[in-house]
């Protein structure tokens, strides 16, 4: 250890020059070796920097091409404006600037409503700040004449902001933008790519409609005192969405907070055991498939028990019901009798080309995948033909009739407006079954359970559903939370319309936790009635007035004839 | 001492010391502080901190980096060696407490808190022991330890690869690297022994293997660096800085890419100035980090003994070595490591570190009478 503390350097003088020599040659190596690094890492930090400059020639012409400058407008079907642009500004204060903070303050409280005169004059007097934010979102014409008064240290920053003038009629459809004016829900989020490049969007929605339904619905959605109520509005030509409503709804123009309720899109998220309105469906695969015809007898007496299950009828019948009878007062028997007969296999190929075992095809990102029983057994079969044990979405019962009544070929469900001639026949179900089915919707209203939608002089036809919730908690279902809703199609002598209204947990008398018959021809018939005598006109649909409608009775002196 | 010696001394130091070396150092050292006041206030507001809180500390930090510089550049040789001796000691002992320290803590092991900052004693260790490892290979005569004998080369072999354990424990495979890679150089210079090169390049291949397969942070670093065409955050970020860049800059203050660096101020200072000033500034300070390198081993190679030119060419292997990986990580070249950019990054142990390697240099390369530059 002794010589690690004694350090005793040999000079190079005393040893051979060779040795040195030898020394420099092995640093030459080194230096070689490092400057071939250094080169490589120039002429990579140059490849780099270079291929930047390229790029930036690239995009600049791009630019040019398109002015991006502004998001896109979105419009309705009629070139109403549902969302565009517009400046606001933002008021910050130099306090440095600010010689009479008194004054400043004194003049700001005075022109500016709502504004507390003890933080501005804390917020102008702080010297030790270089700049405060006194005000946000300050309208063009407000902010130039404040401009105008002169007052030293203030200053506008104008700042580009989404703006939706139809605030909560388009809510759930349009969705909305984040601060940095990227979408992040609805249109604005499925089109971002669009929108944000410039591009303005058609939708196939006609806003007048949208305010018609959403006016009778709200109404009714507050009578009942419902959780949610859906409403959605589709042309059986095109498959265009022409309305759709999601209650509670919120208005987008105001800071958002994600975790409110109203901010859920009910109608293409939250899934539901639809009911009743399966029947249309496992009606019509019996009769394409399952040799069921209208005059088909199903024996409803006896109780109906499969397995260790019994399934009952909401309106029980103690006798031998034909398919219109089955139909006409919902019977869950009759219609678990028809899918016996058709076998499981056969109701899921059938469901499944209807689209209900999938996500729905509408251009919108918010969309919920079916729940539904991996296998189907008898006792699921029976349930699955009254819309039990399945369950989906609004937006997918309106797919599914479309694709059965729709006039032409159907695509896809669709919000933005398409200008495309469709010529394909659909084909999807045979001639009679339609017409079959459309019979039967229309006896519904007329002498059914749909009674409550009838509109005198529009021929409606239509199905009603009341389903039990499931609780979780009773580990069973509910009698005293229902879903009601009413499935529509009119003018039924020439199908262009499918209505669908819904309400989850609906009360006829206001009395929560129960049942109070709020069933889906009490409720949402009603509304469906309501709405289709408003928006009839709008649509263009002509009313068929008899004889006795063309008469205007005039207090007690005798009969007009108003149209002469 | 009176006005007169001291007069006197600072004459002969700035007549024997190597100014060019020196101003380039200094000037590299403000254009940090310049590059860290950029790069810093982004970083310090993500962190909650005071916007100058880094530069002020930085700033601290030259300062006293600048005494070690200014009181190595005056040592002897033998004061040099003595220093090394018990400084790496010290620090070596200071690593195992850091060690235990936060093993009970469960934090980094790398640092040990002394008056209220953070040192990273590896970092402080690094120039002394470069400095030990020359003294032993250039000794000629063999060693004696207790009844043993050793040869000068095989015990700077054992005495890092035992620092290197120590060094793994924490971990920091980098730096492991960085000593093999000097002492190789160091055995390369002194003259090659096919044996020792091999065992040591055989040591290395052992860390790094056992490295990779021990160590799950290591190997996903490694096999992301390889397999993955897109790269972590860190490193897309700062392709996207030398981009914005171009070849001009943006301006000094101007680069937006910056605030989403993590590591602008340490690790990623290049890109900040890559993006602020250009590619063409860059290449100047990496030429004017080859230019101390060069110069220094010019100067290294007129040096009258074997120890003087090993250690100081080892240290200058040292500081090249680090702002080249440095600079290739930014780069994408190398996968990412904790090096700093000597001179330049914000850290206070790297600073001094880089304050003693260059005081080291400066001394150990100082003009002696009679022979001739």
């Amino acid at each position: 250890m002794k010589l690690f503390f004694n350090p005793n350097l040999k000079n190079f003088s005393q040893e051979k020059d060779y040795e040195n020599n030898q020394i420099i040659r092995r640093l030459f190596l080194v230096v070689f070796f490092m400057t071939a690094i250094g080169l490589l890492i120039f002429s990579k930090i140059i490849e780099i920097a270079m291929l930047y400059e390229k790029e930036l020639v690239n995009s600049s012409k791009t630019k040019t091409e398109n002015n991006n400058l502004f998001r896109g407008v979105i419009k309705d079907r009629n070139g109403k404006i549902l969302a565009s642009n517009i400046f606001k500004y933002k008021l910050k204060a130099y306090p440095r600037l600010i010689n009479d903070p008194v004054l400043t303050s004194e003049i700001l409280t005075q022109q500016i409503p709502n504004l507390d005169k003890r933080r501005i004059y804390n917020q102008v007097s702080n010297k030790s700040k270089f700049e405060v934010v006194i005000l946000r979102n300050i309208t063009a014409k407000k902010a130039k004449y404040l401009n105008s008064l002169g007052i030293p240290g203030l200053e506008f920053f104008p700042s580009i902001k989404r703006f939706y003038p139809q605030e909560n009629l388009t809510s759930h459809i349009i969705g909305h933008t984040n601060k940095s004016l990227i979408g992040v829900n609805g249109i604005e989020k499925t089109f971002e790519k669009k929108l944000s490049s410039g591009e303005d969007i058609t939708l196939s929605i006609d806003i007048r409609v949208q305010h018609a339904i959403r006016e009778e619905l709200v109404k009714d959605f507050l009578a009942f005192n419902a959780k949610t109520a859906t409403a959605i509005l589709a042309d059986l030509e095109t498959n265009e969405i022409l309305s759709m409503i999601s209650l509670p709804d919120f208005n987008p123009n105001l800071s958002i907070n994600p975790s409110i309720y109203s901010y859920r899109n009910t109608a293409t998220l939250n899934l539901y055991e639809m009911g009743s309105t399966f029947k249309i469906f496992s009606l019509a695969a019996g009769f394409e498939f399952g040799d069921v015809h209208l005059n088909s007898n199903f024996d409803v007496s006896k109780p109906l028990t499969i397995s260790r299950f019994t399934i009952k009828d909401y309106h029980p019948q103690n006798r031998v019901l034909n398919t219109k009878e089955v139909f006409l007062k919902s019977s869950n028997k009759g219609a678990s009798l028809i899918a016996l007969k058709l076998g499981g296999n056969n109701l899921k190929n059938f469901y499944s080309k209807l689209g209900l075992l999938d996500y729905s095809s509408i251009d919108i990102k918010e969309k919920a995948k079916p729940k539904y029983p991996l296998k189907w057994g008898k006792i699921e079969t029976a349930n699955l033909s009254f819309g039990y044990g399945i369950s989906i979405t609004p937006i997918h019962l309106v797919e599914a009739t479309s694709l059965i009544f729709g006039n032409f070929k159907f695509e896809n469900v669709n919000l933005e407006l398409k200008a495309k001639k469709r010529k394909d026949k659909n084909n999807f179900i045979s001639f009679t079954t339609r017409e079959k089915l459309l019979y039967l919707m229309e006896q519904n209203v007329l002498y059914g359970t749909g009674k409550n939608a009838f509109v005198k002089g529009y021929g409606i036809g239509g199905k009603t559903a009341t389903a039990e919730k499931v609780n979780k908690n009773l580990g069973g279902y509910d009698k005293t939370k229902l879903v009601s809703s009413f499935l529509s199609i009119f003018p039924i002598n020439k199908p262009k319309y499918i209505c669908l209204v819904l309400f989850d947990e609906p009360l006829l008398k206001n009395t929560v936790g129960y049942n109070d018959g709020a069933t889906g021809g009490k409720t949402a018939a009603k509304t469906t009635a309501k709405i289709i005598k408003r928006i009839a006109p709008l649509l263009g649909i002509e009313k068929e007035n008899t004889y006795e409608d063309l008469l205007v009775k005039k207090g007690r002196k005798g009969i007009n004839f108003a149209s002469f | 001492m009176d006005k007169i010696s001291i007069y006197k001394l600072s004459h002969s130091w700035i007549k024997s010391i190597d100014v060019l070396n020196l101003f380039l150092i200094v000037l590299l050292t403000f254009l940090g502080l310049l590059f860290v006041t950029t790069a810093s206030p982004s970083v310090a507001k993500l962190k909650g901190l005071d916007e100058f809180y880094f530069v002020k500390k930085h700033g601290f930090f030259m300062i006293i980096s600048f005494v070690f510089l200014l009181f190595f550049s005056f040592c002897s040789k033998k004061v040099i060696i003595y220093g090394s001796f018990f400084s790496s000691t010290a620090f070596t002992i200071l690593m195992i407490v850091s060690l235990i320290q936060n093993s009970i803590n469960n934090g980094a092991s790398r640092w040990v808190s002394i008056m209220g900052y953070s040192l990273q004693p590896s970092e402080l260790l690094k120039p002394f022991l470069i400095v030990i490892l020359a003294y032993l290979i250039s000794r000629k005569k063999r060693i004696k330890i207790k009844s043993f004998f050793f040869e000068g080369k095989i015990l700077a072999l054992g005495i890092l690869i035992s620092i290197s354990v120590i060094l793994i424990k924490q971990p920091n495979y980098s730096m492991v690297a960085i000593l093999f890679f000097v002492l190789l150089f160091q055995f390369f210079i002194s003259g090659i022994n096919m044996k020792l090169v091999s065992s040591t390049i055989f040591a290395g291949l052992i860390f790094s293997v056992f490295s990779f397969y021990s160590y799950p942070h290591v190997k996903n670093r490694i096999i992301h660096y390889i397999f993955s065409d897109k790269p972590n955050y860190q490193v897309e970020k700062s392709i996207q800085a030398y981009k914005s860049g171009g070849l001009f800059g943006t301006g000094p203050g101007e680069g937006k890419v910056k605030k989403n660096i993590p590591d602008a101020h340490t690790d990623f200072i290049f890109p900040v100035i890559a993006e602020e000033y250009g590619a063409i500034v860059c290449i100047l300070i990496i030429s004017m980090i080859f230019i101390i390198f060069f110069r220094g081993l010019y100067r290294a190679s007129k040096a009258e003994n074997l120890f003087s030119l090993l250690s100081s060419s080892g240290l200058l292997v040292l500081f090249l070595i680090q702002a080249l990986i440095n600079i290739s990580v930014s780069l994408k070249i190398l996968p990412t490591t904790g090096v700093t950019l000597p001179l330049i990054s914000y850290g206070g142990s790297s600073l001094l570190s880089t304050g003693i390697i260059m005081g080291i240099i400066l001394a150990l390369t100082r003009k002696k009478f009679g022979t001739n530059f």
